[in-house]
């Protein structure tokens, strides 16, 4: 594989990327399971 | 019990401060560890890929066993189980840092986990003993969970400057003496004591099983880059994880005293807290472990320079919890914790911005970004997830929000740094 300075780093730049999508991923969960219900529920 | 009332406030301080040192070196030490990897990976030759189990085996094993080992401490006695649980953590420290291949130290990590997790229940069931319930009680309870903040902190900083100093052996080396002290002064300053109304059932089964299927599945995740999806090693691996789920689930529904009771899925409020906690950990676990790496590897700073840039991070993480209590007070927790994700998202992003030649400034900006969304959001969804639940099954849900952050730590690490390490050349995790 040709060391390129793009190649030095595409690995970490793509991991972050993919965090960013596991977040946003918490953000539609937490959309979804607390929509319209902000008392605390009692079992 | 004791005498004076000065004698007795005396004792009490000096029992939690046992408490909270004990504390301090567990957290210290997961961060001091990520600092630490590079030269870790540099000495004993890890594989590609292989790096995260440093990290991983002991948040798996911490995991695993918490709830168990929270039941353990009330039948068994709370200072015996803490001192057994210290006792543990200090013998594998010691292995830790006498580590000759990666194996052993994975091994010596486990056994780290195991005894964290052991220890970390057991103290906050004393602290609860020893002060009374109301302000006294929670200006401990304070105390033990700041010195948490500030062990995390510490094990950035300490980290790195045993790293370059002393070499990365050190920081497990610390542990023993203080380990050691630390089981003498239980049976001098802390009061045995039980729960007797405590049920006497362990879910031995459901801890392996689940601890078990976690490990496998950790390990198929790290195989998708090693071997590819449709390897027969991978797609075995995978479908035993699920089995032993499988098992686990079974095992829950038949035993009197479940691990993980099924009915607490049923509670939506604290199964949406935990699956923020679940996420937020995976996205910024291993980002922060990758920064580093980066940092070392990619740019050549010392693991010292490197734990420095982690402190935005941690500072940042008391103002977003702090910034998070205010926002839930006025918009509630679903907001807060969906605009915590999203700042946690931006950080990332801005992480993304690194280059080979620099990127010390989106280092920065994304570490003291993620502190701050992942301090709100902590605080949003351990406050909605535990209130969930009624007063007397607090501690199964905070320890339920606990292990769900631990496995979110896990399963972040085992598919990101195996992407990265699969798309980075060199490697960020390998030597050789």
């Amino acid at each position: 594989m040709e060391v390129g300075a793009e190649a030095l780093v595409a690995g970490y730049r793509l991991a972050f990327l993919v965090a960013a999508g596991v977040a946003l991923f918490g953000v539609v969960a937490a959309l979804y399971f607390f929509r319209g219900a902000e008392a605390p529920r009692k079992r | 019990m004791h005498a004076g009332g000065d004698n007795r406030v005396g004792r009490k301080g000096a029992a939690l401060a046992l408490l909270c040192v004990a504390q301090f070196v567990d957290v210290l030490d997961v961060n001091a560890v990520i600092v630490a990897l590079h030269s870790i990976g540099e000495d004993l030759g890890f594989s590609r890929a292989g790096l995260q189990w440093v990290v991983s085996a002991y948040v798996l094993f911490f995991a695993g066993f918490l709830l168990l080992s929270g039941r353990v401490a009330d039948l068994w006695g709370r200072r015996r189980t803490f001192a057994l649980g210290l006792a543990l953590f200090t013998a594998a420290s010691l292995s830790c840092g006498l580590s000759v291949s990666p194996e052993m130290l994975v091994a010596s990590r486990a056994v780290q986990g195991l005894g964290a997790a052991i220890t970390a229940p057991a103290a906050l069931s004393i602290i609860t003993t020893i002060f009374e319930e109301g302000p006294e009680r929670d200006r401990a309870v304070a105390a033990w969970t700041a010195v948490a903040a500030g062990g995390g902190a510490a094990g950035l900083l300490l980290g790195g400057l045993i790293t370059d100093s002393l070499g990365w052996e050190w920081i497990f080396f610390v542990n023993v003496p203080v380990g050691v002290a630390g089981i003498s002064l239980s049976y001098v300053l802390l009061p045995e004591s039980r729960d007797p109304s405590a049920s006497r059932g362990l879910d031995l089964l459901g801890a392996g099983t689940v601890t078990a299927g976690l490990v496998l599945l950790v390990l198929g995740l790290t195989r998708i880059e090693e071997a590819g999806l449709g390897s027969p090693a991978t797609l075995a691996t995978l479908g035993l994880a699920v089995a032993l789920f499988g098992t686990f689930v079974f095992v829950e529904r038949r035993v009197a005293d479940p691990l993980v009771p099924l009915g607490l899925f049923r509670l939506r409020s604290l199964v949406g807290a935990a699956l923020v906690a679940f996420t937020l950990t995976a996205a910024t676990a291993p980002v922060s472990v990758l920064v580093t790496l980066y940092l070392q590897n990619t740019l050549g700073y010392s693991a010292s320079f490197a734990g420095l840039t982690g402190l935005p991070f941690s500072l940042c993480v008391i103002a977003g919890s702090v910034l998070g209590g205010r926002i839930a007070g006025r918009s509630g927790g679903g907001a807060t914790m969906s605009l915590g994700l999203m700042v946690v998202a931006a950080s990332a992003l801005v992480s993304a911005g690194i280059t080979a030649e620099g990127g010390v400034g989106y280092v920065l900006a994304g570490a003291a970004l993620s502190g701050l969304g992942l301090g709100c959001a902590s605080v949003a969804s351990t406050a909605r997830g535990t209130s969930a639940v009624e007063e007397g099954d607090r501690g199964l849900a905070s320890g339920f929000m606990n292990t769900s952050a631990q496995v979110g730590t896990a399963l972040g690490l085992a598919a990101l740094i195996s992407l990265a390490s699969a798309r980075t050349w060199p490697s960020p995790v390998a030597w050789r």
